[in-house]
C-alpha cells in the first residue's frame, strides 16, 4: 500500500470512529439527562404517612379512645426538621402540632397561589371514622407537609 | 490490503455522503431528544398527580368501611334492635322504609363530601367485568380498584341473598 492510500485509510477510519463516538455520546447524554432527574416522591410519602396514621389511630375505621402525641409519634418515624403534622378530630386540635410550623405557612401560601421555587409537598386528608361506641362518626383531618427539598427538587 | 486510489471527484462524493449521513444522524438525535423530553415530562406529571388521587381513594375506603360498621337502633312498634349499616343496606333492598332511614344516614355522614350509591346487581356486574375484579363472595370485602388514578371510586361488596355493591365517590 502506498503512503497516500494509508493516510486516506487512516482518515476514513478516524472519521467513522468520530461518528460512532458522537452517536454513542448523544445516546448516553440523553439517557443520563433523563435518569438523573430527581423524582419528587414527597407527595407519595405524605400519602403513605397519612394512610399509616389513620390506620394507627383508627384501626378498622374505629377511633382509638385517647389519641395522644406519643401515640402518633409511635405510629411512624417522624423527622421533626423536615416535616409538619397536624391532626384534628371533629375540628378540635387532637394533639400539639408536630414538626416545623413554618411549613404549614408555606402550604397556606401555596394554596393561595403564591409561586415558590422551593416549596413543601402538602397533603390534607379527611377521614370519616367511627367513635368507640360505633353509634357516631368523627371526622379526622390530617395535614402533612414534607420539606426535603434538596432530595426531591 | 490494497486500496485503489479513486479520482478526486469520487472522493468528494464519498465525503459529501458521509457529511450528509452525519447531519441526518444529528438531526435524528435532536428529534429523539425532543420527543423523549415530551414523553418523560408527561409521565413525571402523572407521577406527581398519582398520590393525590390515591390519597382520595384511601379516604373513601376508610370512610366507607366505617360507615358500613356504624350501628343504628331501629324501632318497629315496641321492639327496637341495634343493627349495622351493612345490615340496613340489605334490609333496604326488601323494605322501602329502611331505604329512607339509610338515605338519611348516608346524607348525614357523606352529604357534602361524597356521593353514596347502592348499585343494582346489573350495574355491579358491569363494573366487575369492566374492572376485572376477582371477588370472594363469602365475606364483606373492600374492593380495591387496580387503577385508582383512573377510576377514583370505592366499592364495597356485602354478602347477602343477592349481590350488593356500595359505591362511594368524592363529589366533583
Amino acid at each position: 500500500m502506498n503512503k497516500k492510500a494509508q493516510l486516506g485509510h487512516g482518515i476514513t477510519w478516524l472519521w467513522k470512529f468520530m461518528i460512532l463516538v458522537l452517536v454513542v455520546g448523544c445516546v448516553v447524554a440523553i439517557v443520563a439527562s433523563h435518569y438523573s432527574k430527581p423524582y419528587d416522591i414527597r407527595y407519595s410519602e405524605a400519602e403513605t404517612l397519612s394512610k399509616k396514621l389513620i390506620e394507627c389511630i383508627a384501626p378498622n375505621g374505629i377511633l382509638t379512645q385517647q389519641v395522644t402525641s406519643d401515640m402518633v409519634k409511635n405510629c411512624f418515624l417522624i423527622n421533626d426538621k423536615e416535616m409538619f403534622l397536624n391532626l384534628t378530630i371533629d375540628n378540635k386540635q387532637a394533639i400539639d402540632t408536630i414538626g416545623l410550623l413554618s411549613l404549614s405557612s408555606l402550604c397556606e401560601a401555596k394554596k393561595q397561589g403564591t409561586k415558590m421555587k422551593y416549596y413543601p409537598a402538602c397533603l390534607d386528608s379527611s377521614y370519616i371514622v367511627l367513635k368507640q361506641s360505633k353509634m357516631e362518626f368523627s371526622t379526622v383531618k390530617i395535614s402533612i407537609a414534607i420539606n426535603k427539598v434538596e432530595k426531591n427538587i | 490490503m490494497i486500496i485503489k486510489l479513486k479520482n478526486k471527484k469520487a472522493q468528494v462524493g464519498e465525503s459529501l455522503s458521509d457529511i450528509v449521513g452525519l447531519i441526518a444522524i444529528v438531526f435524528l438525535l435532536i428529534i429523539f431528544y425532543i420527543f423523549s423530553n415530551a414523553f418523560f415530562s408527561f409521565s413525571e406529571k402523572d407521577i406527581k398527580n398519582m398520590p393525590e388521587k390515591q390519597a382520595l381513594h384511601n379516604q373513601e375506603h376508610v370512610s366507607l368501611d366505617a360507615f358500613l360498621q356504624k350501628q343504628i337502633i331501629i324501632t318497629k312498634g315496641t321492639e327496637s334492635q341495634t343493627i349495622t349499616m351493612a345490615e340496613l343496606i340489605k334490609l333496604s333492598k326488601i323494605n322501602l322504609e329502611y331505604k329512607t332511614i339509610l338515605d338519611d344516614e348516608a346524607n348525614k355522614a357523606f352529604g357534602a363530601v361524597y356521593d353514596f350509591e347502592i348499585l343494582s346487581q346489573k350495574e355491579a356486574e358491569q363494573e366487575a367485568v369492566k374492572m376485572g375484579w376477582q371477588i370472594d363472595f363469602t365475606q364483606p370485602v373492600l374492593i380495591v380498584t387496580p387503577e385508582p388514578r383512573i377510576v377514583n371510586i370505592s366499592f364495597f361488596y356485602l354478602p347477602s341473598n343477592e349481590i350488593i355493591f356500595v359505591k362511594l365517590e368524592a363529589k366533583k
